[in-house]
């Protein structure tokens, strides 16, 4: 009887063992930008400050990985975002005070960007020759 | 005799038909799927909002590699 209720609790316990997914990968320190100017902080993840309009302000390796992730995951965002994303999408120009070239990234662009990169870190596929000829088909 | 034994049997086939039952109800792939866009609804409103809010060093730490 003893090792029935051992058993009997034990099931239950398992009740509680369902799959859980995985909480977003956060880190807890920005990442280390080689391109940074002087006079900024190059642990930035690539982004220096926001612009007066909102619009954020990235380095050039920046908008180098923004367009990596673009090439990576270009197919697949458009299917769960409906959003076409090209190379330099919402960039501009911009030239600091020191007269250093750096990007403007407006908001909605950002947040595809903070989206593509969340996918990258939870190892998500990039598109495959499959998500490329589907996308052809439709 | 048989029939006590029989009868533990069919209690323990009970239990493990109810474990499998909510186990299952708990991991549905449509489950499985609603839980993973909640997750990234949640991640895109994190963004969205450290962006609204000019919060840099949340928005760095969201953006790095």
């Amino acid at each position: 009887m003893k090792n029935f209720a051992v058993f009997f609790l034990s099931s239950l316990l398992l009740v509680g063992c369902a799959t859980v997914t995985p909480d977003k990968v956060i880190d807890n320190t920005a990442s280390y930008d080689a391109s940074t100017p002087a006079g900024y902080d190059n642990l930035n993840s690539g982004i220096i400050g926001f612009a007066p309009d909102g619009h954020g302000i990235l380095t050039p390796f920046g908008i180098e990985r923004y367009n990596k992730l673009i090439e990576l995951y270009k197919v697949q965002f458009k299917f769960a975002k409906g959003v076409e994303l090209k190379e330099n999408a919402g960039v501009s120009e911009f030239l600091d005070k020191n007269g250093n070239l750096l990007y403007k990234l407006d908001q909605q662009h950002l947040v595809y960007y903070g989206i593509l990169n969340s996918w990258r870190r939870d190892g998500k596929d990039a598109d495959s020759f499959w998500d490329k000829a589907k996308d052809l088909v439709k | 005799m048989p029939g006590i034994g029989e009868a533990i049997l069919g209690i323990i086939n009970g239990v493990l038909n109810l474990v499998n039952g909510m186990f299952n109800a708990k991991n549905t792939p449509e489950m499985k799927k609603a839980k993973k866009q909640q997750k990234e609804t949640d991640h895109q409103n994190e963004i969205e909002k450290a962006i609204k809010e000019k919060d840099l060093e949340k928005l760095r730490r969201l953006l790095s590699e």
